[in-house]
């Protein structure tokens, strides 16, 4: 039987109207893993008040917890003798050395062998013995004396050159000239650590934390150090320093912005870049000091998501991450003998550091994309042949937890 | 749950609702994704993005028309960008080198199942599929097939009839 077209038309029209076909019993699975879950997408104005307050408050609330942390662990200004306090209450008119000498007679000085034989009794005196002056100082009214052998003669060839201005306003005691020598040394070492040092502090103190993740280690350690654990571009006091060292390190702070790529059977791929602040305090028995180190890590992590109910989503996750050295300071404090109170070292170069890692974790989401996230993990970071002692060298085999925010755009 | 309370509860991005309205469709949308596939692992393809696009732009549903054809607009719309993102509707074939001109009997699809009308519709070279598909089932105009497929009414045309003649010749064969 004929039929014209419009008739065709329809007859294929009732015939496939009903007509279903067999689906995939796990593609759900596949679908609601790549559905933004459980919050309004379009009309925030559904979403409870007191919903959006918990949402926000949890996430003020880690904000607040990694800005706290890491408040907590930046370490004090360096310390300011007692006689530098005393001389900046006095306003003692000082001769400024120009700030690009600042470090390099340091260094010189540091190089006197006469310079570093410890005398207690007189710590403060050896500061003003002859060589340590002239190389300081640079300065006619502080001049090398002809016999820098007591403190007594120093004192004395000051007095002796009355042809220099500087000279003229200068005091003519022991105490004074004393004084103004640790005035100057002290101004020095603010100066060079002013360029080197300080503001790296400042900066992190000063500037807004924005924060993608947060990591906190949970597990601390202690370490004995090897004798040549230790190398710093300003070797003046490691090379009277006691070799042996004993290590006690903080829970190591990390925060950056993750990246991920959706992939198909609910796999992702993860990466980015995380700043990491380990911080060490150690021991010696001439004295104690601290160390801070400060790198740059690239993770790469594959995620898969196995569960989801409702708003929470668990995923297991494996990878690697690269993590670069940026910089490194340590901060003697105060048992010198011969040079005491504070004074900060840059720790040289570091190797890169690898490691491996694996985590469970739990993602609330708060608000489309956004969420709220812990991860227990544990990973292993691998020797690098580094000088430096930190958590990972002492303890390459790590448990820890990490929680923050991430979202999707 | 009635299918407005589904509508609003998946709006919410309730995910029971979400899995309920997926169970209520799925059978359905695939068969419309296996029209146009012709294979049935494009076709899961095409029902996995076409329910994402469908949870995500739900809250645009206005209650205008059925939730059905809005569905499944969005499942036809689904399948058409992928095969012209794949340059699958180029591929046609000359029949007139292949078959004699002959009298149409289209009754014969009145005969054959919808399951066997199914398979030799995946078996279309997909140009033909899918302007047979938008036309005899869907329901467009030649107009807008030209216009969503980027060619012209005349193309939309001719390559619906080769599809009738085609299906037409296939039903022949099933019969003997």
């Amino acid at each position: 039987m004929q039929i014209d077209d419009r008739q065709f038309e329809k007859t294929i029209q009732s015939k496939l109207a009903g007509h279903e076909a067999d689906v995939r019993g796990d593609l759900w699975a596949a679908i609601e893993s790549k559905l933004p879950q459980n919050a309004p997408q379009i009309a925030t104005r559904r979403v409870p008040l007191y919903r959006r307050i918990i949402a926000y408050s949890a996430a003020a609330a880690a904000v607040g917890i990694v800005v706290a942390v890491v408040w907590w662990q930046t370490p004090e200004k360096p310390l300011v003798t007692p006689i530098a306090n005393q001389l900046s209450t006095e306003g003692v008119e000082m001769v400024q050395p120009a700030t690009n000498d600042s470090e390099q007679p340091l260094i010189a000085a540091a190089t006197q062998p006469q310079t570093t034989h410890p005398a207690p009794r007189v710590a403060h005196s050896k500061r003003v013995t002859a060589p340590e002056t002239q190389s300081l100082l640079g300065h006619e009214a502080l001049a090398q004396p002809a016999n820098p052998t007591t403190p007594t003669q120093v004192v004395a060839q000051p007095e002796a050159a009355t042809s220099s201005t500087a000279a003229q306003k200068s005091n003519n005691t022991d105490a004074d000239y004393r004084r103004k020598l640790d005035q100057f040394e002290n101004d020095g070492r603010e100066l060079k650590e002013s360029g080197l040092t300080a503001d790296e502090s400042t900066k992190r103190k000063g500037s807004g934390i924005q924060i993608g993740v947060m990591a906190a280690n949970a597990t601390t350690d202690k370490s004995q150090n090897t004798a040549t654990a230790i190398r710093t571009k300003t070797p003046m006091l490691l090379s009277r320093r006691n070799p042996v060292y004993h290590f006690e390190h903080r829970m190591p702070i990390s925060a950056g912005i993750t990246v991920s790529k959706t992939l198909p059977k609910n796999w992702e791929l993860e990466s980015g870049l995380v700043y990491t602040y380990l911080y060490s305090k150690y021991s010696s028995t001439n004295g104690n000091g601290s160390q801070e180190l400060h790198y740059l890590g690239i993770p790469l992590n594959a995620v898969y998501r196995f569960a989801r109910i409702k708003r929470l989503s668990f995923y297991a996750a494996a990878g690697g991450q690269v993590d670069f050295y940026l910089a490194g300071r340590q901060k003697d404090e105060g048992y010198d003998e011969g040079i005491s109170g504070s004074g900060y070292k840059e720790l040289k170069h570091e190797n890169v550091q690898f490691s491996v890692q694996a985590n469970l974790g739990a993602a609330l989401t708060l608000y489309k994309q956004t969420e709220l996230y812990l991860e227990p993990y544990m990973a292993y970071y691998f020797e690098n042949k580094s000088e430096i002692h930190n958590i990972w060298k002492d303890k390459p085999f790590n448990f820890g937890l990490t929680f923050g925010i991430r979202t999707g755009f | 749950m009635d299918e407005k309370k589904l509508i609003e509860a998946c709006k919410n991005n309730d995910s029971r609702a979400q899995r309920q309205l997926y169970e209520t469709f799925a059978r359905k949308m695939m068969s419309v994704c296996l029209r146009y596939a012709g294979n049935r692992e494009t076709a899961e393809d095409f029902l996995q993005e076409g329910f994402i696009r469908v949870f995500s732009s739900i809250q645009s549903y206005n209650y205008e028309g059925s939730f059905e054809g809005w569905m499944r607009r969005i499942f036809v719309n689904t399948a058409l960008e992928a095969l012209r993102r794949n340059d699958l509707l180029r591929n046609g074939v000359e029949l007139e080198a292949l078959e004699p001109q002959q009298e149409a009997d289209y009754s014969a699809v009145d005969r054959i199942s919808a399951d066997e009308l199914m398979e030799l519709i995946a078996q279309l070279p997909p140009g033909f599929r899918t302007v047979f598909n938008m036309f005899a089932v869907e329901g467009y105009s030649h107009r807008e097939i030209a216009q969503a497929l980027h060619i012209t009414e005349s193309t939309s045309r001719s390559q619906y009839t080769r599809a009738k003649r085609l299906l037409q010749k296939w039903i022949q064969e099933l019969e003997q």
